[in-house]
């Protein structure tokens, strides 16, 4: 078990430096901040010590040396617009987008979880059509939409919660919701198969033939299996949330890092853009490593290997 | 004779009730009850489309700052309705030399920690600004590179010295925002983004990145205690959101309203919408040496004169922009000191394009790349780009459009590999005179010229030539007829910016400096 939490959590580690070398690869050969940093007015000079200043006239393979030996000093350098540390000006904005992306992902398994449960149990009742229905609608309905159209209804129409903005739970609600449908559409159309898959085992017909009460059946034991499947898929959403927060904190104007992500790729802000993605590839990690420990508690198969 | 006596009577009632009544109207006395003349009350929330960076205003010269600094700072000059630079901290100003500006302070401005805002202070902002406070910004502001420095003469006089003749150093100075030397040297530099301290209509109460930043008046401002007590500049990123904000209440005024909802918004019965001319001006640069290749033919002054015939900018601003834009003659906005108006824009004349076309040797026209950015200073730059692009296959010009993310489109114009046609736009919010539209575009020497003619050079050295505006104005002309005639760019219009104004909102007039003044706003009671 120590064996493979340990291999896991080795490749871990690879799988950040990988993503943090792509992307600032990618962000170093094909733009130059300094560019969109000088005024209109600016001379051939002043363009030119920006460059120096900010260690972009080194060559490439210099400055990802200095990137590699700053990630493990966790010297993540000073964000271009803002002047003041990267890992501070993100770390500022990383509970705003854990709130929103937890709070979404609350509402995703809460709604979706009973769902499902009842669409499988009552399979091809008009509960179970309508059910399907919906999330098939769900999976569709992209943040852009959605998000907007929210606001319009619940918010200019009917007032009963705020346009935008950050700080009180009736804040979150409309955007959390809006990052939830998608989610909540893919997470209640999964438990329904499994569970589905589930009730036709044998053991369900032992189960029942034991004269275990259908509710005992349902959820200790079918749903226990079904949930192996959903728990890996939470997990990756958790990361798919948290970078779809991105459009959804933009339409709300809510505080996150998913809008200073976007903002600072618009203005080429390598540090801010480069922590940002270390981060989040950490919890990313992190978060799929806890979803393989859960995983090894509820499947005891996976614990022997 | 003698009067009767119910003749006396209400001679006398009449006399008590005149009395009473002139007693009603009459002055309230020093010290008893005033009349409504309570402190600055109510609130009001602007929206911000973008982060405010700083708050310190010395550090970078970001306009989207500008709303916060203008609220909290004073400077030595401030801009009217025209434009033009007005006495504002300073009470007059002259040049006693070309290269030394005098100004003589009012003696009535405090900052709000008490400390007097006198020439000690302008000279401490002058050498501040001119310093590194920001490790990213090793230099100043190339608006302030041609400031020596500046000299105490006396208590309140102070003057500023520049390295060459700049007959634009008024405007440069409407950004300057004047800081308190005592205080920045008790709390240190870099506290001061976080515990800003001016002299403002408005005084600093908090700030939460992304999300807001709260001000209050400042009832002790020497211009009078603003009317509005608590200001909020909300950030909300995303247009629709914004305008959805407007009509639910909980903005009072959204900038940069999209062209499309302004007729919406008026209709509506919470709020209207206004307009006002933009600074800016967007037009299609011609690059004919582009390394994209396909512009030889814009070599010639008559082709480049024909895509101006070409395009018919009345139907853009009528169908594009629903109206709001001015079609000018070149590029600088027609509030620009020395914009010549007698001078004609290029008017829509497809036959007269194409024979200027077939005499320069095109007659079929040709093929050309164009590119637009998808966002940016331009409002609706796709739609803009492609109608001209309609517009020039109606002569023959065939072009083939590509469309850029912003910042790739800049690196593209900063490394000089944009294509013979593309979209671009100038102007800035202090942009007071044609000089900086044509200098920065087109001089030989500035860094985001395409252009290298000695006589275009020539007549843009000659406008500086002196200070005085009165002897500026036929150089201008000049510089303007040649630019016009020699068609470097096909020149479009000037931008109007449009606004979102609640109702609750009795008086605000937008001003072309882009800032919102909200000591100037009152609300209805």
């Amino acid at each position: 078990m120590t064996g493979f939490l340990i291999r896991r959590a080795i490749g871990s580690l690879f799988a950040i430096l990988g993503v943090s070398s792509v992307v600032f690869v990618i962000l170093h050969l094909t733009s130059d901040p300094a560019a969109l940093l000088v005024p209109q007015n600016a001379t051939e000079a002043d363009y030119a010590r920006i460059r120096e200043t900010l260690g972009l006239d080194k060559p490439l393979p210099l400055q990802y040396l200095a990137f590699l030996s700053g990630l493990a000093t966790g010297n993540f350098g000073n964000s271009y617009r803002y002047g003041g540390p990267a890992l501070e000006v993100v770390l500022e904005r990383v509970p705003a987008t854990l709130m929103l992306a937890s709070v979404a992902l609350l509402i995703a398994i809460t709604v979706a979880v009973p769902v499902g449960v009842l669409s499988a149990v009552h399979r091809r009742s008009s509960l179970d059509r309508l059910a399907t229905a919906l999330t098939s609608l769900g999976q569709a309905m992209p943040s852009f939409w959605l998000g907007p159209v929210l606001i319009v209804v619940v918010a200019v129409t009917l007032r009963w919660l705020p346009t935008s903005g950050g700080g009180t739970l009736a804040h979150v609600i409309l955007p959390a919701i809006t990052l939830a449908i998608q989610p909540l559409a893919q997470f209640a159309r999964i438990t329904r198969s499994e569970m589905i898959e589930s009730l036709s085992r044998d053991y369900v017909r032992t189960a029942h033939s034991k004269g275990l009460a259908p509710s005992v059946i349902n959820v200790r034991h079918a749903l226990r299996n079904a949930a192996i499947p959903l728990v890996t898929l939470v997990g990756l959403s958790f990361g798919t949330l948290l970078s779809g927060a991105i459009i959804t904190e933009t339409i709300f104007g809510w505080p996150g890092v998913g809008r200073l992500m976007i903002q600072s790729i618009a203005f080429r802000d390598f540090p801010v853009v480069q922590t940002a993605v270390v981060l989040i590839a950490t919890i990313f990690v992190a978060v799929n490593f806890a979803v393989d420990v859960v995983y090894s508690y509820i499947d005891p198969r996976i614990r022997l290997r | 004779m003698k009067s009767s006596p119910s003749r006396g009577s209400t001679a006398a009632v009449l006399a008590f009730v005149v009395v009473l009544v002139l007693g009603a109207c009459a002055p309230a006395q020093p010290g008893a009850q005033q009349q409504s003349q309570t402190g600055p009350e109510g609130s009001i929330v602007i929206a911000a489309p973008q982060e405010f960076l700083f708050i310190d205003p010395n550090v970078g010269k970001y306009s989207t700052d500008s709303n916060v600094h203008a609220a909290l700072f004073d400077s030595l000059v401030d801009l009217d309705k025209d434009m033009r630079p007005q006495p504002s901290a300073a009470e007059s100003i002259k040049s006693i030399s070309p290269t030394v500006w005098q100004f003589k302070l009012r003696k009535d401005i405090k900052f709000t920690n008490g400390e007097a805002l006198n020439a000690e202070s302008v000279k401490f902002t002058v050498e501040r600004v001119k310093r590194s406070i920001n490790p990213q910004y090793p230099q100043p502001h190339p608006d302030y590179a041609g400031i020596v420095g500046a000299e105490v003469v006396d208590e309140f006089t102070v003057n500023i010295t520049t390295t060459a003749p700049d007959p634009f150093l008024l405007g440069r100075l409407v950004r300057m925002y004047l800081v308190p030397p005592k205080y920045i040297a008790q709390i240190g530099e870099s506290t001061f983004n976080e515990k800003p301290v001016g002299s403002g209509p408005y005084t600093f109460v908090e700030r939460v990145k992304d999300s807001h930043v709260k001000l209050t008046a400042n009832v002790a401002y020497w211009g009078g205690a603003p009317k509005i007590k608590d200001v909020t500049f909300r950030i909300l990123p995303q247009a629709s959101t914004r305008v959805s904000a407007l009509r639910a209440g909980e903005v009072d005024i959204v900038p940069n309203l999209p062209p499309d909802e302004f007729d919406a918004t008026n209709k509506l019965d919470c709020c209207t919408a206004i307009g006002r001319p933009s600074v800016r001006s967007p037009f299609v640069w011609i690059y004919p040496e582009s390394p994209q290749g396909g512009g030889d033919s814009l070599k010639d002054r008559r082709v480049r004169q024909a895509l101006n015939y070409a395009v018919n900018k009345d139907n853009i601003v009528r169908f594009v922009l629903g109206g709001h834009a001015r079609i000018v003659s070149t590029v600088p906005a027609l509030s620009a000191y020395g914009y010549d108006k007698d001078l004609a824009p290029y008017p829509y004349d497809p036959e007269k394009a194409k024979r200027l076309l077939a005499e320069a040797g095109v007659p079929n026209g040709f093929t050309v790349n164009f590119e637009a950015p998808v966002s940016g200073i331009t409002i609706k730059p796709l739609e803009v780009a492609q109608a001209i692009a309609a517009d020039l296959a109606k002569v023959g010009v065939k072009v083939n459009f590509k469309q850029m993310e912003f910042a790739a489109y800049v690196q593209e114009k900063d490394k000089k590999a944009v294509p013979p046609l593309f979209l671009w736009s100038w102007g800035g919010a202090d942009y007071v005179d044609v000089d900086p539209y044509l200098r920065g575009t087109l001089y030989s020497k500035s860094r985001f010229s395409l252009t290298n003619r000695p006589d275009l050079d020539a007549l843009i050295d000659a406008s500086v030539a002196t200070v005085d505006p009165e002897k500026r104005l036929a150089p201008l002309k000049a510089l303007q007829r040649h630019v016009h005639e020699e068609a470097y760019f096909i020149f479009l219009y000037n931008q109007e910016d449009l606004f979102g104004v609640s109702k609750r909102i009795a008086s605000w007039t937008p001003t072309a400096d882009e800032i919102v003044h909200v000591e100037t706003i009152t609300l209805k009671k």
